[in-house]
């Protein structure tokens, strides 16, 4: 898939100016000086030769196979270069010219027409208005970047084409390389799900980087994205973050910049790993392109300075990074090399005075341990210090423990240079502070689990689908969007979701009768289809325990409502069981236009409006999904059972998010749900939706 | 022939789309229609011509055959009124029975729109009281319901249209006030006035199209002008982030967004919700992406030279006064009559 993209049998260049310096004329020359081994062409119906090659007036009059255009012609003139390069048989077309969809209604109309005539003769097309790809592999530098990319195994992809030439420039000077790098543009065809799965085939991208803004297609790029994530790690900088950002995006691509919860659920859903600046994108590249994934999540920190020892061992603490607790027989073999005053245990300190044979020594008994999966090797420059033979030795143990990752922190900058040079160039990352370099490894062990996760699985539940067809029918035949909770609470109960009883009454009297039914103590709702926020207009009363009170109560709500929503209809109170000695948790759903419906789990009340402790995924989950949603927030102690406290009833939780889950995904209509309170009883005792609110859209 | 009158209790009561509904009607069982509306409130230019604009649009549609000269006899402008006050000029009476003459010739059935209300018109004695004698009307009482006090008007009109007064018709009703107004309606009827029907209130009506908003904000379309005849039901202004404004956006459909030109994020978020239109404050020009994103969703964006506040108080003046100058609104009425209104009541009782 897309290999005329990256290897293609012939590519031609159609819109090479004479001139130096033309955007099509420096493709041109990226071309011939990146050593593509096929045949390449210029087109230009005014020029005859350009650097002693012939130019051939249209590319229909070349006489050998060409499977890729790089088209750089006014954007005007696309349409017809495009019918041509149909003509010639063109597989592949990158279309670097601007004056698209990017300038407007016009520019559009264009954009859609080139799009046409590729798919009538089955071109692909990448861009328009981009930067253009390369591949190291096959030789092929069709961009206009200043810095043809070094050879490498990390591909990169990227909405904004400028990003990438400053990347470019960026790796060069820290010796990076690419296997791939490719310029979306506008994505008029081309997109990165398309990208996703050809590089997923790719033997020579061992990672996969991307910067981008927006996604349309946000169900499927989560379903390419978790096949992809299996094999390798995608590493993405995902931008318009906040509203000014947000704003950004949208104008610079006309899409929606996606809310951030939506963002992050997908990417852990799906694997992918998120950068928060492109200092992390390479960082974490480099740390999983150069090293193995390792087998276990022990690290062994070996350091010839005690502070940055220190630095490395907090850092591991912080990022749920465990430290390697070693065999008594290595700390007796590293007691037998290292000086009286070293540190034995993890992390293991040389010295000051290290030079390269004493690292070596260590890192070969460290490294033998079963229980050292990873190891961080710092170096400061002492007087003493051996800064590239030690380089040299990290290298070779780095070979001689090829299941073992290892990545370095030589620190400082000017007198370290020669030796991260010698790291980098032989595959170990180096990192300037031993913080970073922990943060990768945290980051490759969150990878490995997803990797190693079991396949999860998805419930399903027999559920009465069309008596929730019927009530969505009736809503939108009254226009009513936001459900009235007898009727929100109805199509939980369809989908077998236990809720508080309710018994409804139109007067004070009728009240007391029912009571007499459900018992004290009871609690009070509004029921009319106007309000949906009946604690702002005084619409619940809580903890009635007698007629006297349930009357009195009763009356004042009517008031309330009658005072500050005087046109509301008022269909009557209901009156609902209390439910004491649970806890109360909240499940919410909103409908993310990218990637659909995001459940929300958290503890109801200030946890939620205060705290923000909630956890968010993307429905459908699976069971093991919504498990980690009730374990991942922070007041997940408090649902256990802390202090001789009984935990609550998890599995009730679980199952509830799971059938909430299949309801929003069985009807698009719903853009807003919220069970809120969820009472969770003790465990083994189930759990209550005691509020439930359905807002449907369409 | 017989000949009745529609009067309401104040403007924008939907006095128009009645009359074209009942002329409908009536032309289908083959009767042969005359319309008028003696004094024009609404007035506008038809080929130099000063008239009223609602009695030129249910004239071009009830097609009576008769001149715009005697259907809309006379249209109240200012320089109108200020020449009137000045010298008082006698025989507008004179002038209008002229024209009901002509209407009415060789009619079955004619219909006459009044203006806002009983009084209107007084000054120069052609009030609907005054009118209804003079063209020996039966006057039918529209009256959109606001509160329970409405009931004062209709007993103000009883007074003085006296035994021309024939009953009422309740319009904007909604299921939430339905109960009170049957209510009102018993009680009616005890101080024997007759009620023929109950029109519910229904959005559609209120809807206004994307070429009104344009004119009355004096904006420039900049996309998709050939949606311009589209009818928006609600107006949303977008001041949040993108986020909340999707959220927000989301469960209104048939709306107009309102929101700076250079908010791009809140336009993208109304693109991507149910929006018939743009309205883009500031004279800030959009970004071109997103305007072919609009171009491309068939969504005009207009731009116009207000703040976001000022945008806002214009259209609201829009809402509520809007006319039924569309052919989908008229119809839509009429369905509402025809099920909320004992037509055959009616008529009979007027002798058609």
């Amino acid at each position: 898939m897309l290999e005329t993209l990256f290897c293609p049998t012939g590519v031609a260049v159609i819109g090479v100016g004479r001139e130096e310096g033309s955007v099509g004329h420096e493709i041109f020359d990226n071309i011939r000086e990146a050593g593509f081994k096929s045949r390449y062409f210029a087109v230009n119906p005014k020029a005859k030769e350009i650097h002693g090659e012939k130019v051939y007036a249209s590319i229909k009059d070349i006489p050998y196979p060409v499977e890729l255009a790089v088209i750089v012609v006014p954007s005007r003139l696309v349409p017809q270069v495009m019918e041509e390069a149909g003509e010639k048989g063109v597989k592949t077309a990158i279309v670097i010219s601007a004056g698209f969809k990017e300038t407007g209604i016009e520019g559009a109309r264009l954009e859609r027409q080139v799009i046409d005539i590729a798919q009538k003769h089955g071109i692909r097309v990448l861009g328009p208005n981009c930067l253009g790809a390369a591949d190291t592999g096959c030789g092929l530098n069709a961009t206009f970047a200043k810095e043809a990319p070094g050879k490498g195994n990390i591909a990169m992809i990227s909405q904004s084409g400028a990003l990438l030439t400053a990347i470019l420039d960026w790796a060069k000077a820290e010796r990076i390389g690419f296997s791939k790098i490719i310029s979306l543009g506008n994505k008029a065809d081309i997109s990165e799900i398309d990208l996703l799965k050809a590089l997923k085939e790719d033997d020579q991208s061992k990672v996969i980087c991307a910067y981008i803004e927006g996604i349309t297609q946000g169900r499927e790029f989560m379903v390419a994205a978790e096949d992809v994530s299996k094999k390798k790690p995608i590493i993405a900088i995902k931008s318009g973050g906040t509203d000014a950002g947000a704003r950004a995006v949208s104008s610079h691509t006309g899409t929606l910049a996606g809310s951030e919860q939506a963002y992050n659920s997908a990417f852990k859903q799906s694997g992918i790993i998120r950068a928060g600046s492109v200092e992390d994108l390479f960082d974490y590249a480099i740390g999983f392109a150069y090293q193995p994934l390792p087998k276990g999540r022990n690290v062994a920190i070996m350091t010839n300075a005690g502070g940055p020892g220190i630095m490395a061992t907090d850092a591991s603490e912080r990022y749920n990074v465990s430290l390697a607790a070693f065999n008594r027989e290595t700390i007796d073999a590293l007691r037998e090399v290292l000086p009286p005053a070293a540190g034995l245990y993890n992390p293991v300190d040389v010295l000051g005075d290290a030079k390269a044979d004493r690292y070596r020594r260590a890192m070969e008994i460290v490294l033998s341990d079963e229980n050292v999966h990873s190891m961080i090797v710092i170096l400061t420059p002492q007087a003493m210090t051996e800064i590239d033979e030690t380089a040299r030795v990290i290298v070779e143990m780095s070979r001689s423990f090829p299941e073992k990752l290892i990545y370095a922190c030589y620190m400082g900058r000017a007198d370290v240079s020669s030796g991260i040079e010698i790291l980098m160039e032989n595959r170990v990352p180096n990192y300037y502070y031993p913080e970073r370099a922990v943060a990768t490894i945290s980051t490759v062990l969150t990878y490995v689990d997803y990797v190693q996760r079991a396949v999860g699985t998805y419930e399903h539940y027999a559920v009465k689908q069309r008596r929730v067809r019927e009530i969505f029918d009736d809503a939108l035949r009254l226009n009513r969007r936001n459900l009235p909770d007898i009727q929100a609470s109805q199509v939980a109960d369809a989908y077998g979701i236990r809720v508080a009883r309710c018994v409804l009454a139109k007067d004070a009297d009728e009240a007391v009768r029912v009571s007499k039914g459900l018992g004290f103590p009871l609690v009070l709702k509004i029921a009319s289809p106007d309000i949906l926020h009946k604690s702002d207009v005084g619409g619940i009363a809580v903890g009635i325990s007698s007629e006297a009170e349930l009357e009195t109560a009763f009356n004042r709500i009517i008031d309330n409502v009658r005072r500050f929503m005087p046109q509301a209809m008022i269909w009557g109170i209901c009156l609902q069981e209390m439910i004491t000695s649970a806890r109360e948790t909240i499940i919410g759903m909103n409908r993310d236009p990218q990637f659909g419906p995001l459940i929300l789990f958290g503890l109801g009340g200030i946890y939620v409006e205060v705290m923000k402790d909630v956890s968010f995924r993307i429905a459908p989950v699976t069971e093991q999904e919504a498990y980690k949603m009730v374990t991942e927030i922070n007041a997940y102690p408090l649902l256990r059972g802390v202090r001789g406290q009984p935990g609550v009833d998890i599995d009730a939780i679980v199952d509830t998010i799971l059938r909430v889950s299949q309801l929003v995904t069985d009807f698009p209509e719903i853009i807003e749900m919220d069970i809120n309170p969820f009472m969770a009883l003790d465990k083994g005792k189930g759990g209550v939706a005691a509020d439930v609110r359905i807002t449907i859209g369409g | 022939m017989a000949t009745l009158y529609i009067v309401s209790t104040e403007a924008h009561s939907g006095k128009t789309g009645l009359c074209l509904s009942l002329g409908l009607e009536l032309k289908e069982r083959g009767l042969k229609i005359g319309y008028m509306k003696p004094i024009g409130t609404l007035p506008g230019r038809i080929d130099d011509t000063v008239v009223d604009l609602d009695a030129y649009y249910v004239l071009k549609r009830l097609n009576t055959g008769d001149d715009i000269e005697h259907v809309s006899p006379i249209a109240l402008t200012r320089q109108f009124m200020a020449a009137h006050f000045k010298e008082e000029a006698g025989g507008i009476d004179v002038l209008i029975k002229h024209a009901f003459a002509s209407v009415s010739e060789g009619k079955d059935v004619v219909l006459v729109e009044n203006g806002a209300d009983v009084n209107e018109g007084r000054f120069m004695n052609a009030a609907a009281f005054q009118l209804a004698d003079l063209m020996d009307a039966k006057t039918i009482l529209l009256v959109k319901f606001r509160s329970e006090l409405v009931v004062d008007d209709i007993l103000e009109a009883q007074d003085l249209l006296k035994d021309m007064f024939h009953g009422v018709i309740f319009n904007q009703v909604t299921s939430n006030d339905r109960p009170i107004v049957d209510t009102i309606i018993s009680y009616l009827e005890k101080k024997g006035i007759k009620t023929y029907g109950v029109i519910p209130r229904d959005r559609t009506l209120k809807a206004v199209t994307i070429d009104e908003i344009a004119a009355h904000l004096n904006g420039t379309i900049l996309t998709a002008a050939d949606k311009t005849g589209e009818l928006v039901e609600n107006f949303m202004v977008g001041a949040m982030g993108q986020e909340k404004a999707f959220r927000f956006f989301q469960t209104v459909a048939n709306k107009a967004v309102i929101t700076g030109g250079d908010r791009a994020d809140v336009q993208i978020a109304a693109l991507e919700t149910p929006t018939k239109a743009l309205i883009l404050t500031g004279n800030f020009q959009p970004s071109p992406i997103v305007m072919a994103k609009a171009e491309d969703k068939g969504v005009p964006m207009i731009l116009v030279n207000l703040d976001t506040i000022t945008a806002v108080e214009k259209t609201d003046e829009l809402v509520g006064r809007v006319r039924i100058h569309q052919d989908q609104k008229v119809r839509k009425f009429r369905d509402l009559v025809r099920s909320g209104v004992d037509l055959e009541a009616l008529f009979t009782d007027a002798g058609i």
